[in-house]
């Protein structure tokens, strides 16, 4: 038995010892431990950070005003212009973005852009002219003339992955205005440059002055530590998370500069939400509150952003401006006690309003409906991922004049019709489409009423009886044969009576429920004759009209007579991709939303080429075309000419379907094919037909776009005749009525027509015959 | 002095039957087409009816009237395009020069947003598109450009050189030939000096 003394002291020693022991261990599992976590957090945030840093969705573009002498843009539309591209109006130029506008001219400073085919650099010019249009432009530094100009095209959307989707305009930290960035730092992170990732100063004095002062106070984080918490955005307020925060902000800054981080900083903060889309960095900011690029803003709208840095869902400018500007206050008078404003500037920049740009969604996202077609069409060639990540540079045909024109005539027109038929406000819908005839490039698309809104996109999704639209179609499958019908050719107006396969029996008639009499082939389509039409497609052949829609650009058309009568679905694209066809004269181009794709650094990546091939004859297509002017001039569409000049002279065509469901028009100039459809999402009877709904909403369009007008003078293939329209035949100046009308040539009628001294006859025997 | 006379006989062979109008030098783009896509201004016959339609082929001319018109122009500066086009259309041969075929058919297409029923542009494109192997679509551009020719013999040689080529390198023997011939034709017309009235 041991003494007591030594006992103890040897149970002391060993306890000590296998403590000591033990904590070691403990120790050592913990560090090691500690080593693997701050290893694991360390390859995530370099990989977070260095890898792709950010997913950069896809920027869209619209087609860039071209400017030059001669140009049909009325001064005050191009002013008009300048402004939707956030120019700003001053008395003298200032720097890129700005203009002065006088009564006959316009200086303006344009913005730099890198397009497809090269590098624009800003420039300062003189644009005169007036109501017309452009007369001359000339550079204001040399004073010599400018032959054509592009002004920057303007941003009109992004394609980010569709749930919890960031979007961001990268911005270089060059790039970034001094002010902002120094006023950013004057109010986040006053220590930026000298801290190491966290600040215990910082901390300290937020602590302190977040208890005594009212001023804008310290936040606790750092710059870094804030960048952390947003590229692992979680709102958990653990002691756990804290930890993580600040290794990762330590190990952040012993990875990269300062200038790495910052720049990071201003790409990644979050600075909004727009409905699902998140926004992320000061870039994109800049033109979501905005309307123009970072370089532009004034000390007040970089204060506003810096403001709003703390927490954008309670500083949000757009449904808390009393709040929001109390906070831009508080910001620039911080900037003036930190020496970076002067008293003067102050005093203006307090002064100003908060001069958000107008609606809620600025430059980005106004055209939803449009953007949705070049998604699709992109998405036929790129991965998801290649869209939403890696910052691809879309730039697109459309053509902002044209898109508002389109916008307007919905906004302002559909409430008038509902008012006119006393339905109750907002039971209409509509759509529609405007292309380029020799491009076949999609000018504007709208898929509905709410149209800033993406969502049921009718214009490429709502595919509907097209009713009369298809006419042009069976009397252009019959013209193809020019040695039996021809424009004068008599058609008998009687009813007609088909059997079907079932036993059942199909007895189309007239809309007005009327017999007309024989009639030329041009008035029975100018009059939308039912009767005559189910005839002429029923002599030519179901299989013949089905060939002229799919030369047109359009092959699911049943092999049915009833589509004679337009029991075909389509959509408004459809429609216009046909109508297309027509009016480039027979030449075909797939209807395209995309010029170019560039990579993010600027880099080509593709080309949309034009693409044409001539599927339809021209002869032809010139007699269709000169029928559906007919349309316009007495037929179903006579109403246009009430609202656009006479001299204009267009084609086209209304479509009604049965009990008035469908309210179509689709038509064109020699530039312009425009197709608008209105009716009711649930199918039920809207009272209007193609020429009381689509119509007048077409005719203003055109009158808008100020389209130019077709040539009437006929192809090589096509000769004029003097014609008798009761028989058909030959007339001469004994005829009383005689119509000029055109012919493929060789095929004009060599008979004389009895007022012309030609024997009687009976012209429509041949037609009867068939029936009989 | 001499091409003043030689085109009255140079649209001899090329003219359908339809009338023409005096067209006065320097008028700004021509709208209606001229000669057709299937050309020699012969009607499209019944029987191709759905058919896709085979431009460009030769056919007979059935009737032939001697143009009214004195004179065309020669080359696209000379035609009364716009200024921003000849520019578009300068920097499309610098480029082509330089082998940026793409860069070139861009400021080609900027062009024809200007202008887009220019025959000497789309003229152009047929020719960039065949040296950059697209020979499908310079054939479908050679006949547009034939199409708004109004006829012009400067600008039609040119198209049915194209077309030759073109149908050649697609394998279209026989098409090729037909428009070699055309070319040749118009070729000789407009280097031959006139016989004596």
């Amino acid at each position: 038995m041991l003494p007591p003394r030594l006992a103890s002291w040897f149970t002391r020693r060993n306890l000590l010892r296998s403590g000591l022991t033990a904590l070691v261990l403990l120790l050592s599992a913990l560090l090691v431990v500690a080593a693997f976590q701050v290893a694991s957090l360390d390859r995530e945030i370099r990989s977070r950070f260095a890898g792709v840093r950010w997913t950069l969705p896809a920027q869209v573009y619209a087609a860039p005003q071209e400017l030059y002498p001669g140009l049909n843009l009325p001064l005050a539309d191009l002013r008009h212009e300048l402004v939707r591209l956030g120019y700003r109006p001053v008395d003298a130029l200032e720097g890129a973005g700005t203009f002065v506008a006088r009564a006959d001219s316009l200086d303006i400073a344009t913005r730099a852009f890198g397009f497809w085919d090269g590098a624009q650099p800003a420039s300062r010019m003189l644009v005169r002219g007036g109501a017309e249009g452009i007369e001359s432009i000339s550079d204001l530094g040399t004073g010599g003339p400018l032959d054509l100009i592009r002004l920057d095209p303007m941003l009109i959307g992004s394609i980010y992955p569709s749930r919890g989707g960031e979007d961001r305009v990268l911005i270089k930290l060059s790039e970034a205005p001094e002010l902002l960035v120094q006023g950013l730092l004057a109010v986040e992170d006053r220590a930026f440059y000298e801290h190491a990732g966290i600040s215990l100063r910082g901390i300290a004095r937020a602590a302190f002055e977040n208890m005594t002062s009212g001023r804008v106070r310290q936040g606790a984080s750092t710059i870094t530590q804030q960048l952390v918490k947003n590229f692992f955005l979680s709102s958990e307020r653990t002691f756990r998370r804290k930890a993580k925060e600040i290794v990762m902000a330590l190990l952040l800054e012993a990875h990269y500069d300062k200038a790495a981080i910052l720049e990071a900083y201003l790409n990644e903060i979050y600075m909004g939400q727009d409905g699902s889309r998140a926004v992320h960095g000061f870039g994109l900011a800049s033109s979501f509150y905005f309307n123009k690029p970072l370089a532009e803003l004034k000390p007040q709208e970089m204060a506003l952003l810096v403001g709003i840095v703390k927490g954008p869902s309670q500083y949000d400018p757009r449904r808390r401006p009393d709040l929001v500007r109390e906070r831009r206050n508080l910001v620039l008078k911080t900037w003036a006690e930190r020496g970076l404003l002067r008293e003067d500037e102050l005093e203006r920049a307090l002064a100003q309003p908060l001069g958000l740009s107008g609606g809620a969604r600025g430059g980005v996202e106004r055209y939803p409906a449009f953007v949705e077609l070049v998604k699709r069409q992109l998405r036929d060639q790129y991965p998801e991922e290649a869209l939403t990540n890696e910052g691809l540079r879309i730039f697109t045909t459309l053509e902002p004049r044209a898109q508002e024109a389109l916008e307007l005539r919905l906004l302002a027109d559909l409430p008038e019709l509902e008012k006119a038929r006393k339905l109750p406000a907002g039971t209409l819908e509509a759509s529609g489409v405007i292309t380029s005839v020799e491009g076949g490039e999609v000018q504007a698309v709208v898929g509905g009423r709410s149209i800033r809104y993406a969502g049921f996109n009718r214009a490429l999704d709502s595919r509907r009886s097209i009713g009369s639209l298809s006419k042009p179609f069976v009397y252009l499958a019959a013209l193809m044969q020019p040695e039996r019908y021809n424009l004068a050719t008599v058609l008998p107006d009687e009813p007609i009576n088909l059997k079907l396969s079932k036993g059942n029996v199909w007895s189309p008639a007239n809309y007005d429920k009327k017999l007309h009499g024989s009639m030329p082939l041009y008035v029975a389509l100018a009059q939308s004759y039912n009767l005559p039409t189910v005839r002429l497609g029923l002599d030519v052949g179901v299989d013949k009209v089905q060939q002229a829609f799919a030369g047109a650009g359009f092959a699911n058309v049943p092999a049915l007579p009833s589509i004679f009568l337009g029991a075909v679905d389509m959509a408004p694209l459809d429609v216009a991709q046909v109508y297309n066809t027509l009016a480039a004269s027979g030449y075909q181009t797939p209807l395209s939303a995309i010029r170019e794709v560039l990579t993010k650094e600027g880099q080509p990546l593709k080309r949309y080429p034009f693409k044409v091939k001539q599927t339809l004859p021209e002869a032809p297509v010139f007699l269709t075309t000169w029928a559906m002017h007919k349309v316009l001039e007495f037929g179903t569409a006579r109403s246009a000419y009430s609202v656009i000049p006479a001299s204009t002279r267009l084609a086209g065509k209304t479509g009604t379907t049965d009990d008035l469901r469908d309210s179509w028009f689709a038509g064109y100039s020699a530039d312009r094919v425009a197709v608008i459809w209105v009716g009711r999402d649930d199918y039920k009877p809207t009272g209007l037909s193609g020429a009381t709904g689509a119509l007048p909403m077409w005719s203003r369009l055109m009158r808008d776009l100020k389209v130019r007008g077709l040539d009437d003078t006929p192809p090589a293939e096509v000769e004029e005749a003097l014609i008798d329209p009761a028989s058909g035949l030959k007339a001469d100046e004994r005829c009383v009525g005689a119509v000029s009308i055109p012919f493929v040539a060789g095929y004009a009628p060599s008979e004389s027509a009895p007022c012309a001294g030609g024997l009687l006859d009976k012209p429509a025997d041949w037609l009867k015959e068939i029936f009989q | 002095m001499t091409r003043w006379l030689l085109i009255p006989v140079a649209g001899l062979l090329l003219a359908g039957c339809a009338n023409i109008q005096p067209q006065p030098v320097g008028q700004v783009y021509p709208e209606p087409s001229g000669q057709p896509s299937s050309t020699g201004g012969s009607p499209v016959p019944g029987g191709a009816v759905g058919q896709p339609v085979s431009p460009g082929e030769p056919v007979p001319v059935p009737e032939v009237k001697p143009p009214l018109l004195p004179s065309y122009p020669r080359n696209i500066e000379a035609s009364g395009a716009a200024a921003p086009v000849l520019s578009l259309v300068r920097q499309a041969r610098e480029a082509r020069k330089a082998g940026k075929l793409e860069p070139a058919a861009a400021a080609l297409e900027r062009a024809l947003r200007i202008e887009p029923r220019n025959p000497w542009v789309w003229q152009a494109l047929a020719g960039l598109h065949l040296q950059m192997g697209q020979a499908e679509q310079a054939e479908s551009e050679a006949q547009k450009s034939n199409s708004l020719a109004r006829r012009n013999p400067y600008i039609e040689v040119e198209n049915w050189r194209l077309l030759a080529a073109a149908r050649t390198q697609r394998g279209n023997a026989n098409g090729a030939a037909q428009a070699e011939a055309r070319h040749e034709e118009l070729q000789r017309l407009l280097t031959q000096p006139p016989l004596a009235p």
